[in-house]
This record gives C-alpha cells, structure tokens and sequence, in this order.
C-alpha cells in the first residue's frame, strides 16, 4: 500500500513536472508585438496618404501574419497543456472517487469488524463470569453451611472494634464481609452478632449520612445487647440516633467527657435499663458536670456490674 | 477401639478415648452401647479422617469445650489469633482439605478443630481487600450495579472522613 501511493505521487509529480516543462517552454517562446504603427492611429482617415505607403503595410501584415502564427502555435501548446492537466485531473479525481469507494467500503468493514469484536469480548465475559461461577460452585467454601460460614465470619471481627476509626471499618469486619458477594452479604447481616460492638463518633459533619450508617449498623443487631462506645459527640444528635436502642445497651465506654460542658445528659440513668457496665474516661472534665455526673451514676439501673472511671 | 468406615469404604480402628472427642460419635456409642461394628460415616473421606484422627488422637484427654463456651462471643473472638503452635501446623493444607476438615469438625461435632479452621480461615480473611479475598476462595463478585451502588451509599459516610 505505501509503495503503491509512493508510486501514485511519483506520477502525479512526474506529469505535473512535464507539464510545468511544456508551459516553460510554450512561454520562453512567448512573443510579445509590438501592435502601434504609423497607422494604427488614424486607420479610418486619410486612405491617399495609405496608399502612397502600401508596401509599408503590406509588410506590417505580413509581420502580423507571423505573429498570428506563433501565438497559434502557443495558443495550441497552451491547450494541449490544458487538455493534459484537464486529463490528469480526471484521472487523479477517478482514482480518488476510487479511493473514497475503497475507503468507505473498508470503513463498512471496519464497523463490521468492530461490531462483531464487541460481541465476541461480551461472550467472553460472560463466558468467564459463568466458568468463575462454576469454580466459585466447586469451591469448598461455597459448600460450607451458613452457620458454619457465619462462625468464621464471627472469628474475622477485629480483636477491639473500639478505637477503629470510621475510615477504617469499611475495610474491616463486619462491613469488609458485606462487600463481596451477595451470599456473604446475606450471611454477614443475617448474623447480629456481628453488629453488636461500634464506636459512635457523632459531630456536625455530614450528620445525615453517618445517622444513617449507625442506624443500619444498629439495625442489624437485632435486639441484641449492644456494646458502644462513643467519642467526641453533641450529645443531642446522640440521643436521637440512640434512642431505638437504648433498651439494648448493655455496655457503654464514654470518652471525652469534658465535651458535656456542663449540658450532661441523664445518660446513665434513665436512658439505659439494661446497662451492665459503664466505663467513663474523665479527660478535662468540667466542674459544672461534676454534680450530674454523680446524679446520673447514684441513678444506675440495678443492672449495673462495673463502673470504672479513668483520667 | 472403634470402627469407623468412611465414605471410600476404608475402615479405621480408633482408639475409644480418641474417638469420643467427636460427640457425635460419643453420643452414638452411649445409645448403642459396646459394639463390634462399624460406624459409618458417609460424610467423610479416608484422607479427611486420618486429618481428623490426627487432631483427636494429639488432643487426647483434653477436657472438652463445654456447651455454652461459644455463648459468650467476646470469649470466643479473644480467642480468635490463640492457634497452637501444633494446630497451627496441622492445619496448614491446601483450601480444598482444610474446608473439608472444617465440615467433618461439624458432622462429627468436635468444637475445638471446627474451631480451630474457622480461625484459621478467618485469619485468611483479615487485612484482605475485597478483591483479595474473592480470588484467594474463587468467588464471583455477583453484586448488580445497584448493589454495588448500595454498598457505597452505605459506606459513604465513613469514606468522606
């Protein structure tokens, strides 16, 4: 194909370079006359005065009839030159209309072989999605029971859920279980044991979203006793998340106290029939806090097992 | 000594005390009563038996777990990275073995090797992406593109931490 169009340009150069030879020639030969005569100025007055010099113009025919000659020739040559071009051009514009043909046939070609390129990458996806769901069948671990798979699964949570920041429980269990398949998934929801520990962090930023995450985390224990922990928080926002489970909360770790600032919930009272042990890392707590505090705890559910205060 | 025919048909003759670390098959000689013959078991091969007679017979005497041991959950995750040196290396086969070990333990009722090879998966899991961990047990991410959608919605709030 390249030597082909390497060739093409030799001609079309080739030809062009004659013809540019030929117009050189045909305009080297090129005369210029000079038309002005005695008598070109007056041709229609005084014929006596003509007549007396008719030789003379005799003559200056005869020139002209030369000159006539020689611009015949080079008109010739010029339209010989034209014809070529004319011709050439015709046949360039065939063998382009040629290539447009060829051009636009491979072009239906080429969407042809694409097309059927995509059907075939398709079938060999689906091909592999159904050889790995063949192999994924024959897997040992698919054949584990749903108990069986849940006890595993129970065994991956992390030795202390507590002190896992929120950026990292998506690549932990109980989350990291729910993202790989939809048997696990099922498996991973459908075992509240998995759901009963979290460290709720609540302050302003995105509220909503995080709500909403702790809710369907929550959600899923399903009335079994919860361990929670709770960092920094505005304890009103806390409340409301809170308040489906209270009744579930069987153990409860509050760190930063000194963010009650004096607007300390009746948290440990109340709020939380069931709890059994309640651990309470007082940071800077404030004086203001000290009074209900000590209300909140002389207030204990009966419950109670352990109360343990850290600085 | 016990008989006990697995599903290949090939006969072990085990050691009562050893054999009686499965409560299934301790149970099944308590209602039976002394015999002369054979117990099948039609859920376990040769191979996975002698794995499994391995562990009982290097557990021998050991007190069994008791019932409710598994109750408490806090318990049994403290013990999740607790695998004996031994266990450890008897437990180190390749996956097909080691589930299949892990579902005789649970045919055969012995808590302590199902234990032991739910840990040992569970530690197989640990600090995988979910990638990893679906090429590691060849298992097909089947989530639609609106389950993976709601996976995300669901994890959002702690990605945009």
């Amino acid at each position: 194909m390249m030597m082909q169009t390497a060739y093409s340009e030799l001609n079309v150069s080739d030809s062009v370079s004659d013809i540019l030879g030929t117009l050189q020639n045909i305009i080297a030969r090129s005369i210029n006359p000079v038309l002005e005569t005695p008598y070109s100025r007056f041709p229609n007055t005084d014929h006596s005065t003509i007549e007396l010099e008719r030789q003379s113009v005799i003559n200056i025919i005869a020139r002209r009839q030369q000159q006539l000659d020689t611009v015949l020739y080079e008109l010739l040559g010029l339209e010989a030159v034209i014809d070529s071009v004319v011709s050439i051009i015709a046949e360039r514009r065939q063998q382009s209309d040629a290539v447009l043909d060829d051009t636009s046939d491979l072009e239906a070609v080429m969407d042809s072989v694409k097309n059927h390129h995509q059907q075939v990458v398709e079938k060999k996806e689906k091909i592999m999605q159904s050889m790995n769901l063949h192999k994924g069948l024959l897997s040992a671990l698919w054949c584990l029971p749903t108990e069986i798979l849940s006890q595993i699964f129970n065994h991956c949570l992390p030795e202390n859920i507590f002190f896992l920041s929120p950026l990292s429980l998506p690549v932990k269990a109980p989350i990291l279980l729910t993202r790989i398949c939809r048997r696990w998934k099922e498996v991973a929801v459908g075992t509240p044991g998995l759901w009963c520990r979290l460290y709720v962090e609540a302050d302003d930023k995105d509220m909503l979203k995080a709500a909403f995450c702790y809710d369907l985390w929550l959600k899923r224990s399903r009335g079994r006793p919860l361990s929670l922990e709770l960092g920094y928080y505005y304890w009103t926002k806390l409340r409301s998340l809170l308040r489906p489970y209270m009744s579930q909360i069987t153990s409860l770790h509050v760190h930063h106290v000194d963010y009650f600032r004096g607007r300390h919930p009746q948290l440990f009272a109340t709020d939380l029939p069931v709890l059994q042990e309640l651990a309470i890392r007082l940071g800077e707590m404030s004086n203001d806090d000290i009074p209900t505090i000590a209300q909140s705890i002389s207030q204990l559910p009966s419950t109670m097992r352990s109360l343990k205060f850290t600085p | 000594m016990v008989h006990l025919v697995t599903s290949d048909n090939v006969e072990f003759v085990v050691d009562k005390e050893v054999v009686e670390r499965s409560v299934l098959i301790k149970n099944m000689l308590e209602d039976v009563g002394e015999t002369d013959q054979s117990i099948p078991l039609a859920n376990v091969s040769s191979a996975v038996l002698r794995k499994v007679i391995e562990y009982c017979e290097h557990h021998r005497g050991e007190p069994l777990p008791s019932a409710d041991a598994d109750q408490n959950q806090d318990e049994t995750r403290k013990r999740t990275t607790d695998i004996s040196e031994w266990d450890q290396k008897f437990i180190t086969v390749d996956q097909e073995m080691l589930f299949e070990i892990i579902l005789a333990a649970n045919y055969l009722d012995i808590k302590s090797l199902l234990d032991v090879g739910c840990k040992t998966v569970a530690n197989m899991i640990k600090g995988k992406t979910p990638d990893e961990i679906r090429r590691l047990f060849n298992i097909v991410n089947d989530f639609t593109p609106e389950e993976e959608a709601q996976i995300k919605k669901e994890n959002e709030w702690a990605e945009d931490r």
